[in-house]
């Protein structure tokens, strides 16, 4: 028996449990991806393309293996087939079918998917981007103790009209930034046993509805005491926004590429692309949340 | 000798530059100054004197100076794979 989850817009037939998801509000709306646990052939696609040793394409197909975890086959955007790895905690199954494969998938549907925080606000919601450990997570961490609303952590989708579409209502903490902004992490679910990362529930801090993507940051480092914000423009912003989809190279060898600049060109068309540099010592988190915040009221 | 737009790239604009992408190779090109108007111009094959004459009026600049502009970025194109001659 399958459960019906909502994420992403979508409704989700999983026969694996995915307690990181809303249950479907509406049992009678038909799914429009199923999730199945099932045989996925070991050695990859039959007539399709290795991009990566672990990564497989073809025509609607991405394969994916995460050694000792699972592979995955994600089909058409609308299938996802998991074989976890024998003996393997199910919650370590989850955090690469919540990321990658789901990532695969909304490509395969057509989305522009940035790898970044989507916060809303006013009318339309910010998306941080950046590299990893750059302080995305404690960024929009601290945005939702602000009382902002958060859309989607690590996956953000852009629909044509250039909505970002609402994940699922947590975000990803280590417990270093938990630490710093004096979240306690008792009680919370770790994403993985192993890891000192949490799932931390949203709440009513979860915004479940599209918002407009008005401004883009950039967030990166210095070695100077102050925030420095300078915009980007021109051919720039296609380089950052390809830099910044997420996994890129899934949506190369799906040949997604030539919808991928026309959906990176209308997107560059609406929003202000903003490179942000913090200091590396002392995040001034505070100082930085109110710089955007006033940025962001400028480009509204 | 007229310059045709290869008809296997795909093109976005972004805030007056352009970015190209060759389907067959999966490269990227950037255009950017007076190179997007030269490539819209070149929605119909032309050489290099009829795009001098018709893009001469948006420029404050010499008609010598424009064509040796026109001629290095016909070039430029044609040696990418940009342009072809029909």
């Amino acid at each position: 028996m399958a459960n019906l989850y909502h994420a992403y817009g979508l409704t989700f037939a999983s026969e694996i449990e995915l307690p990181e998801l809303a249950l479907a509000p509406d049992a009678s709306q038909p799914p429009q991806v199923q999730i199945s646990l099932g045989a996925v052939p070991p050695q990859g696609l039959e007539g399709g393309r290795q991009i990566s040793p672990f990564i497989w394409v073809s025509d609607g197909q991405f394969w994916l293996e995460v050694p000792d975890i699972a592979r995955f086959l994600v089909r058409d955007g609308a299938q996802i087939v998991v074989q976890p790895a024998p003996s393997i905690d199910m919650a370590s199954v989850r955090v690469f079918l919540l990321g990658s494969g789901l990532g695969a998938l909304l490509f395969q549907r057509g989305l522009l998917v940035l790898h970044g925080n989507a916060i809303e606000m006013g009318q339309g919601c910010l998306v941080c981007v950046g590299p990893s450990g750059v302080g995305k997570s404690t960024l929009t961490a601290a945005f939702m103790q602000r009382g902002y609303r958060v859309l989607a952590d690590d996956v953000v989708p852009i629909n044509d009209q250039g909505m970002a579409i609402p994940g699922f209502g947590r975000i990803k903490l280590w417990q270093d930034v938990a630490d710093r902004l004096q979240i306690s992490t008792d009680g919370l679910q770790r994403i993985r046993p192993q890891l000192e990362k949490f799932n931390l529930p949203l709440g009513d801090a979860f915004c479940d509805s599209p918002r407009k993507v008005v401004q883009i940051c950039l967030l990166s480092e210095h070695l100077d005491d102050d925030i420095t914000q300078s915009p980007v423009t021109g051919i720039e912003k296609f380089t950052l926004l390809r830099a910044n989809t997420y996994r890129q190279r899934f949506m190369a060898g799906m040949a997604l590429q030539p919808q991928h600049l026309q959906q990176c060109g209308a997107l560059a068309g609406q929003v202000a692309i903003t490179r942000v540099a913090r200091p590396k010592s002392g995040f001034r988190i505070d100082d930085l949340v109110d710089a955007l915040a006033a940025q962001m009221q400028g480009a509204q | 000798m007229r310059f045709a737009r290869n008809p296997n790239l795909v093109a976005a604009e972004m805030d007056g530059d352009m970015v190209m992408m060759s389907i067959e190779h999966g490269t990227y090109f950037g255009l950017t100054g007076i190179a997007p108007q030269i490539w819209e111009a070149l929605e119909q094959p032309k050489s290099a004197g009829e795009l001098v004459q018709e893009l001469l009026p948006q420029f404050d600049v010499a008609a010598d100076v424009l064509r040796s502009d026109i001629d290095a970025f016909l070039n430029d194109m044609h040696q990418n794979g940009l342009l072809h001659r029909p």
